[in-house]
């Protein structure tokens, strides 16, 4: 352990700032900071410009398109981007199914899938829970049956990230009824737009949409949109779900972003005559949050740079990141709210989601509308990617064999 | 950057580990406690034969090099096995100080005795006004015809009860600057008032009473003395705060098999749910205990001294914060034998306690941290 200042990350760093004030339009990073989700146009457009650059799939190998590098400095383009308020780019694709396909797939399936999701053509979003499947993922029972060369898909899925944005579905089916709960299941790739699919969103407590209802009704998936094996899909799925809480479970970078807005905008907004972030109790509470940020970013770092290391959670280490970072992320997206006071109550309408509503005039500062967004949205990051209770369960089980 | 133990440092670790869980055992500290021990010359002797005194002291002090990490690793071990000797109050703290006077005689000479364990050193800095601030102090040194008459009360010396030599703080009393003094511990007019710590740890008030020193024992004075004293601290602070992660993780290993034995309603107290979460919450306040000791550790590597401090007292108000937490956690899942004297877990637990007094308590270093965090943003 040392912490001498490493030179190589601090010449990338500049690098990507460099590229982000070039190549970030100016809207675009408003609307990223804003708070609301980022919509499908943002999403899309971003990826195209990364796309350009090569930087489009920071941890794809290189023969898939990836820039080849280290975690580190993968860790640190993540941050820049999310401090320079860049879209979040479709994590479906980027981040879930596309390393399912180019370590699971056939050449085919990387040959037809991957340039998509690289170049921001595709939005892709994830079939996994189901109304009577949640938590317990394995008790899916979304069926597929093999006719000839297509599998008949019969079921239902719900929260479905980003529904109503996608082209195409990543979702998890049960072909075999009668084996036991994992081992039944395939890893299916699906066109949305097949007939016998419908997308049906959800009204969100902050008034977007951004989760769906997926209807199956004897949709025909051909043979060749199988992952891997058939019932083998269970194994995919651990791979992606690792990924998923490792990588991004902690959402240290947005952590940091939150930190950063807070501080910016308690700076403006004033309790009396003094800018509210002079008062005690307010910077002090907001002090705590930053150290424990600080610990949660350093325990990715560790995670990083060293894989499941003992002395840093072992194999329990994402779902302690994922249950902390999320707790984490809710106490801050509160404070936000908190420090617009009067206008934190305010409902104001998802631009990102609806675009058409961009320039609409509104009440309050400029920073208000988004905020209460992000928080309720929290709200769904202690249920997602396995509830912060099962996270527990897990650490439990891993650390103590409880 | 690397934020793996190298292979030096695990031999380290693994040497303390060892040596630790071999000397202090349960029974062996008990003992120790019963008798009224709180140092044993012997065992502080070994200690410095392993070489751990002069490690974080630079060679050319007479030291091994190495820095506070390695010190960090051995504070862990330590209070993982509930040492009593007090490595980070009176072999890394005085040593950092000692470390920093390179121009005075009598602290290199004290350097080297600290170092080879001959001598045992205390800090006496704190008082009751002071709460963490090595300003803060009444205490007064006088000029006489050849040095110094010292006269007021330090409290929570650590070591104080056994000093073979003390640093001492005092403002002047016609300047009101800070003076650091090197006292003879047996040096007529200090007496000792107090007994031990909570945790049976040595630690008590030294009164000094027209104590005299010479002009050669100042060893610092003015802002020198405070920057001397303030960067030892904040050391020092870092190595308490691995002694917390140390006593986390103590807790948490005699928790969990504990629970996974005890047995009511017929099973074992391990199947139930509002247990294992509890255990859960308490190993990741061990990571990130661990982690914010690493951001602590970076920050002496690399920040410039106010950011240094600030970034050390968010460490240890953090620390202490979620380490009274976990470790009372393991009281509460021992039940009422976790109350007991019998049990270890609760040694851990008034271990955090005395940490969280050590060196200034949370309120003084959250609000340290708050207030260089807010001085670093841009007027609005």
């Amino acid at each position: 352990m040392n912490f001498e200042p490493d030179y190589v990350d601090t010449q990338f760093r500049e690098e990507v700032r460099a590229f982000l004030k070039a190549k970030l339009p100016a809207e675009m990073a408003a609307r990223g900071r804003s708070g609301f989700l980022t919509g499908r146009d943002d999403a899309l457009a971003w990826q195209k410009i990364l796309a350009e650059k090569g930087w489009s799939v920071p941890h794809w190998p290189a023969e898939f398109g990836g820039p080849s590098w280290t975690a580190r400095q993968r860790y640190i383009f993540d941050e820049e981007c999310y401090l320079a308020g860049a879209p979040v780019t479709n994590i479906g694709g980027v981040g879930l199914v596309g390393p399912v396909i180019f370590t699971f797939g056939t050449a085919e399936q990387k040959a037809r899938f991957l340039p998509g999701i690289r170049n921001g053509d595709t939005f892709w979003v994830q079939g996994f829970s189901e109304p009577g499947a949640g938590s317990d993922l394995a008790s899916l029972r979304t069926s597929a049956v093999r006719d000839g060369d297509h599998y008949v898909v019969n079921g239902q899925k719900i929260w479905t990230s980003f529904g109503i944005f996608g082209d195409w579905n990543f979702l998890l089916v049960r072909t075999d009824p009668d084996a036991k709960k994992q081992a039944g299941i395939s890893f299916l790739l699906l066109d949305i737009k097949s007939p016998g699919v419908t997308v049906r969103p959800l009204d969100s407590l902050e008034g977007s949409h951004h989760l769906a209802e997926v209807f199956y009704d004897n949709v025909r998936v051909p043979v060749e949109n199988l992952v891997g094996e058939e019932n083998k899909g269970w194994s995919y799925t651990k791979f992606l779900l690792f990924n998923e809480r490792a990588f991004y479970g902690a959402e240290a970078p947005a952590l940091k972003r939150y930190l950063q807005k807070i501080k910016h905008i308690a700076s403006i907004e004033r309790a009396g005559s003094e800018p509210l972030i002079k008062r005690p109790t307010f910077a002090a509470r907001l002090a705590e949050m930053e150290i424990e940020v600080a610990a949660i970013d350093m325990t990715v770092s560790r995670v990083i740079a060293h894989g499941l290391d003992p002395r840093n959670g072992g194999d329990a280490v994402g779902s302690i990141l994922k249950a902390r970072g999320t707790e984490l992320a809710q106490r801050l997206t509160d404070m936000l709210v908190e420090i617009v006071g009067d206008y934190g109550a305010y409902h104001y309408p998802d631009t990102n989601e609806e675009p058409d509503l961009r320039n609409d005039p509104f009440t309050g500062p400029d920073y208000a509308p988004g905020l209460m967004a992000e928080l309720v949205y929290r709200r769904a990051a202690s249920i997602y990617g396995g509830a912060n209770e099962v996270q527990r369960n897990i650490v439990a089980k891993t650390l103590f064999g409880f | 950057m690397e934020l793996q133990l190298s292979d030096e440092q695990k031999l380290i670790l693994e040497s303390a580990e060892r040596f630790a869980s071999e000397k202090y055992t349960f029974a062996d500290r008990r003992s120790r406690v019963t008798r009224g021990e709180t140092f044993n010359r012997d065992t502080w002797r070994q200690l410095a034969d392993l070489g751990w005194f002069g490690i974080g002291v630079p060679e050319e002090a007479g030291g091994f090099g190495a820095s506070t990490i390695e010190n960090t690793l051995i504070a862990e071990a330590l209070a993982k096995a509930q040492a009593l000797e007090p490595y980070t109050m009176c072999a890394v703290l005085p040593a950092r100080i000692l470390a920093a006077c390179p121009e005075v005689e009598c602290a290199q000479a004290a350097l080297a005795a600290l170092i080879a364990g001959e001598q045992v050193f205390a800090l006496a800095y704190s008082e009751t006004i002071s709460r963490g601030d090595p300003a803060a102090i009444t205490t007064r040194a006088s000029k006489t015809a050849d040095g110094w008459a010292i006269s007021g009360r330090k409290t929570l010396v650590v070591g104080g009860d056994v000093a073979d030599q003390v640093l001492v703080t005092a403002l002047d009393a016609e300047t009101s600057a800070l003076h650091l003094f090197l006292v003879d511990g047996s040096a007529k007019g200090i007496s000792r008032e107090g007994d031990k710590l909570v945790d049976w740890t040595s630690g008590l008030d030294l009164v000094f009473d027209g104590v005299q020193v010479t002009e050669g024992e100042r060893l610092a004075s003015g802002d020198d003395a405070l920057a001397i004293i303030r960067a030892a601290l904040d050391d020092a602070a870092v190595v308490l705060c691995a002694e917390a992660v140390g006593a986390i993780e103590g807790a948490i290993e005699v928790t969990a098999p504990y629970i996974k034995e005890r047995h009511q309603y017929g099973v074992s107290l391990s199947s139930f749910q509002v247990l294992q979460h509890r255990m859960a919450d308490m190993a990741m306040e061990l990571v990130l205990a661990r982690s914010a000791v690493m951001c602590a550790l970076h920050a002496l590597s690399n920040a410039e001294p106010v950011e240094r401090s600030a970034r050390v007292a968010g460490c240890k108000a953090y620390v202490t914060r979620i380490g009274k937490w976990a470790t009372s956690q393991g009281i509460q899942l021992h039940g009422g034998y976790g109350i007991t004297e019998e049990y270890s877990v609760g040694q851990y637990y008034k271990r955090l306690l005395v940490i969280d007094a050590l060196l200034g308590r949370q309120d003084f270093q959250l609000g340290r941290y708050t207030e260089w965090m807010t001085a670093q943003l841009p007027a609005a």
